[in-house]
């Protein structure tokens, strides 16, 4: 189709008629001050935030100027960038300042990142598939809310609010996301947890109560990481320094991983390990402590339950025995046994590493080292968080919504998994609408910043299972590759543009404000915006008739605005959480960031109850509860020692650090199998065989989060481990050389990368960086390395549900 | 078919409010697709399948709207300006401890945005809230020329083609006519271009 140039210049001379619509331009309110076109660092309000390039929430401080955003820096008030730690940070935060990863430093091109989606579209290709262009068109917010809100309504009037399925992100605004869920009447929401840390919730949930301990690593003396990179792949931007100040105050840092990480390569140690073996390790090192005797004999007697079985368990766990399975020398298990033990406190910790269908057990096991050796809740050591922050206000489901609300959860939820976490079991759901073997059959999804596609393994599955969803909304800054799946995608905004509460992963109490430093760039709304609109439009309202969605919950009165509406919200997940202060005020502390003057706390087990809540308490079996309103028993408060004084203890079965599970007995997995009693070593399902020889993982590092930020061109540009790296014996065996394009491949597919030859990989593994191999996203990202998902299966770990993002073999080939 | 060549410049100095009116229908199609309306007039054909409009509509988002291997963004920060990034602060092993900047081209918000924008403000105009645009998107600074010259401010309209629109507007019709496949776009886009051509030419003398 062409223009035609007479009816063209005929047009130009009725530009005023009907046919152009309103401009862009209107006659201005306000007119700006000076100060524009002044250099990128001029002067201009600074403001205080916390950072969501990852989940790690560190504290930023943004200098605004005329409107842009022209830099970022650490907040030195908010310990997320500092320590985790409160007298490290009381005493030295001020005069060392803070800092941040280099992810923090590039939000600015995330902000202003050209690829940004702008305006709600909508596809015209009916078709949906990896590689299918989805024909999309602009369409206005008032179409996609239309289109959206009237089908949520269908589903909900005719009884099927439970086939809609709902994934968002963990960390931000996931209140207002569950509580529209709720009134709505889907029991399917789900978040990211499960494809990241649920399995050491488990594992650390199994052992000591707790889902979360942190690691006082600036007080150790002795660090032993498993699978953890936390020199670069910084959660947290105060990692590098509290490990890297340890170890200047003397501490010895083992890291023991199949990849010689960033973390691995600072350590006084590598140890190169066989993938999904770091639970043959721990029991080893047990053994030899158990059987030297280097165990901490107080600790262990009061606080420890489950001794003698491990003990028993660990008899036959010999250095040799493990030396087989991991390929770790038996006498360098035997040595690290000593000084492990010989060293106090010394702190051990895996996170990833878990990834690998022994993981929940691995962990487990790798925690029971702390335990017997007494580095629980002491300074240097494993401790258990105070986190506490805004709360989240209950609401209430009305009776429509209920009624769905009864419907099983699509993954099978807590029935199924023994350690079920509330973020779901993405793989399990993604499998089941596969294969169709469902309660029932979904029809909608709402995806809020989760790419699918990028981030379950197995794509392929994935692919399929999105294909089976009647109908799919996707909000994202981003055109990922889960967008391109989207009857509607949305523009989302960035951490940039909008409001949420981070209690933050430090160990006491301390809440940071993510604000608005500058508005929406297109005019879009924030998340918590855009729920609330679907809320006032569905009319959505709690049990009691609230409307929840148009109620601010300070004023009691209805609020039109949205953005005020949700800083009522805040507020009063501020002033009923820990900071009991409304979000104004939490915005003019230093750095917008309440920090509890309380203070890190250790021994937190040994806690004395007080009178007055044990007066209102059931003891039984030497544990005390508390009471539901009925005299009923209700939550764990803590146990009786034996002198007779009720204390915190630890918040498990037996209010003490099991080595052994009671709990378990009689309980299966999702599998069918027994749960097990004791933290056992069994090999991983999939193991290498003459078709597919080599261990496949991969791993995270500082210059990218997931499969989120790979557009990020400064990240890009800072350093690309895109390839896949062998080992130069391996390597050799093969004919491959540095450079050399290599077919990677399993039995669900193969993928193309390029050989990056090293020491620094156990010579059974190949591996790559996360994150890369994206085909949609946007110009840095599209066509860089290539995505291990397609090589893997679908699949959790049948305890927790965590899903198993490194259990791949693979061979390899020049292409 | 449109004659791309040997095309003298039609609208004259003296007649500023058909110049006005081509600012404002070409910021018009380049801000968002054309109606079926609009479609109709501008092609001349009077029956229009409603697929030709999506037809169009489409091509629109796939130039200016997703990003993918015809994506243009017409934007004056894109072409003109640097994003500054201090990476002084960063614990990072990828930094050496000495501060240092980095600098990246092609992003949006740059400080042209925000000068486009005072310009705006100081001729007593402003973005619209349902705009949903940023200031320095081809089609509001179109715009903005055309309601110059409407007002026959002709000096600040000449003014604003320099310091802005002409930094940056032609290397953005070549990469949109190199990437689109669309004809309609294609010919908006030489029309666009001569028309800017013309214009240069009259705010030269």
């Amino acid at each position: 189709m062409q223009l035609d140039r007479r009816q063209f210049l005929k047009l130009t001379g009725l530009a005023g008629a009907g046919l152009l619509g309103a401009g862009a331009l209107t006659p201005a309110k306000a007119r700006l001050g000076k100060g524009a076109g002044q250099g990128p660092f001029a002067e201009g309000a600074w403001l205080a935030s916390c950072c969501n390039m990852c989940g790690g929430q560190t504290g930023i401080m943004c200098q605004v100027v005329d409107g842009r955003l022209v830099r970022i820096k650490p907040n030195v008030h908010n310990p997320n960038g500092f320590s985790n730690i409160s007298e490290d940070f009381f005493a030295n935060a001020a005069t060392e300042g803070a800092v941040m990863c280099p992810k923090g430093n590039a939000g600015i091109m995330a902000l202003y990142d050209p690829d940004r989606l702008k305006t709600p579209l909508r596809r015209t290709t009916p078709e949906k598939g990896i590689g299918v262009d989805p024909g999309w068109k602009a369409i206005s917010w008032e179409e996609a809310y239309g289109e959206i809100v009237s089908r949520l309504k269908a589903l909900r009037e005719s009884g099927e609010a439970h086939k809609l399925l709902w994934f968002s992100e963990d960390h931000s605004f996931t209140h207002v996301q569950a509580d529209f869920c709720k009134l709505y009447g889907t029991p399917n929401y789900n978040m990211h947890s499960n494809l990241c840390d649920v399995g050491r919730k488990a594992s650390f949930k199994i052992l000591m109560g707790d889902e979360r301990p942190l690691i006082d690593a600036i007080n150790a003396r002795y660090m032993l990481i498993f699978g953890w990179n936390p020199l670069s792949a910084t959660k947290w931007a105060h990692l590098p320094r509290i490990v890297t100040r340890g170890i200047e105050q003397g501490a010895k840092l083992v890291v023991v991983d199949p990849h010689l990480s960033y973390t691995a390569s600072k350590a006084h140690e590598w140890i190169p390990i066989r993938p999904g073996t770091d639970g043959a390790l721990a029991l080893a090192l047990a053994h030899v402590i158990l059987r030297d005797g280097l165990y901490d004999t107080a600790f262990v007697n009061e606080w420890v339950t489950g001794f003698e079985p491990f003990k028993d368990y660990v008899k036959d766990k010999t250095p040799q025995w493990a030396g087989e399975i991991t390929t770790v020398p038996a006498e360098r298990i035997e040595k690290l046994a000593r000084e492990f033990a010989g060293t106090k406190p010394a702190l051990v910790d895996v996170w990833s590493g878990t990834h690998h269908s022994n993981g929940v057990y691995a962990g487990w096991a790798i925690g029971a080292l702390a335990a017997i050796t007494g580095n629980i809740e002491k300074p240097g050591t494993l401790v258990m968080p105070e986190a506490k922050g805004g709360k989240h206000i209950e609401v209430e489901a009305d009776e429509t919504a209920k009624n769905t609300l009864k419907q099983p959860r699509l993954d099978g939820g807590k029935d199924r998994w023994p350690y079920f976490h509330k973020s779901g079991v993405y793989t399990e759901i993604i499998n089941r609408l596969g294969d169709g073997n469902t309660p029932y059959q979904p029809k909608m999804a709402m995806v809020v910043f989760q790419n699918l596609l990028m981030s379950v393994m197995g794509t392929k599955n994935v692919e399929k299972a999105l294909k089976t969803l009647e109908f799919i909304v996707v909000v994202d800054t981003m055109m990922s590759e889960t967008a391109e799946f989207a009857d509607i995608v949305l523009p989302g905004t960035t951490y940039l543009e909008r409001y949420d509460l981070n209690t933050h992963w430090v160990t006491w109490p301390v809440v940071g404000l993510r604000q608005p430093v500058v508005q929406p760039l297109f005019g879009q709304p924030a998340e918590s915006e855009f729920v609330c609109e679907l809320g006032r439009r569905m009319g959505l309202k709690e049990a009691n008739g609230n409307d929840l969605f148009r109620l601010g919950r300070m004023s009691g009165q209805n609020i039109e605005d949205k953005s005020r509406w949700y800083e009522e919200w805040l507020s009063k997940e501020l002033k009923e959480g820990e900071p009991k202060m409304t979000l104004e005020e939490l915005k003019n502390l230093p750095g917008a960031t309440w920090v509890s003057t309380k203070g890190t706390r250790y021994h937190k087990h040994l806690d004395v109850i007080p009178p007055e809540k044990m007066a209102d308490s059931i003891v039984e079996g030497g544990l005390v509860f508390s009471k539901k309103k009925d005299g009923s028993k209700d939550k764990p408060l803590g146990m009786v020692r034996a002198d007779g004084t009720a204390v915190r203890g630890f918040l498990t079965p037996s209010g003490k650090v099991e080595l052994y599970a009671a709990k378990h007995e009689g309980k299966k997995n999702a599998e069918g199998e027994p749960l097990k009693l004791l933290p056992e070593y069994e090999p991983r399902q999939w193991q290498p065989s003459a078709e597919y020889p080599l261990y496949l993982i991969n791993w995270k590092e500082a210059s990218q989060t997931h499969s989120r930020t790979q557009n990020n061109a400064f990240l890009a540009e800072l350093k690309v481990t895109d390839g896949l790296r062998i080992n130069t014996k391996t390597a050799a065996s093969l004919g491959i050389r540095s450079g050399d394009w290599i077919w990677v491949e399993s039995p669900h597919g193969r993928i193309k990368m390029r050989a990056e030859l090293t020491e620094g990989i156990h010579p059974e593994v190949v591996g790559t960086q996360h994150g890369w191999g994206h085909w949609a996203m946007g110009r840095t990202a599209k066509g860089r390395g290539a995505h291990t998902g397609f090589l893997a299966p679908t699949q959790a770990d049948p305890i927790s549900g965590q899903a198993l993002n490194k259990e791949i073999c693979v061979r390899l080939s020049k292409a | 078919m449109i004659q791309t060549t040997a095309t003298r410049p039609s609208i004259t100095a003296g007649n500023l409010p058909s110049r006005a009116a081509s600012y404002l229908v070409f910021a018009r199609l380049m801000r968002e697709a054309p109606s079926t309306d609009l479609l109709k007039f501008i092609t001349g054909q009077e029956v229009l399948e409603a697929s030709e409009t999506e037809k169009v509509a489409v091509q629109y988002a796939r130039l200016f709207l997703v990003p993918g291997d015809e994506a243009v963004r017409p934007y004056e920060s894109v072409y003109c300006d640097a994003l500054t990034i201090d990476t002084s602060t960063a614990c990072s092993p990828y930094f050496p401890s000495s501060s240092h900047k980095i600098s990246l081209n092609g992003y949006l918000g740059g400080p042209s945005s925000t000068a486009v924008r005072e310009v705006y403000r100081q001729a007593g105009l402003d973005l619209a809230p349902a705009s949903h645009e940023l200031p320095d998107h081809l089609a509001i600074e179109l715009e903005f020329m055309g309601r110059l010259l409407e007002r026959r401010q002709t000096e600040q309209g000449k003014m604003f083609f320099h310091d802005h629109l002409a930094r940056w507007v032609y290397d953005c019709l070549h990469q949109i006519k190199q990437k689109t496949d669309s004809g309609f776009y294609q010919s908006l886009t030489e029309k666009l271009e001569q028309f800017l051509l013309s214009e240069q030419a009259l705010f030269s003398t």
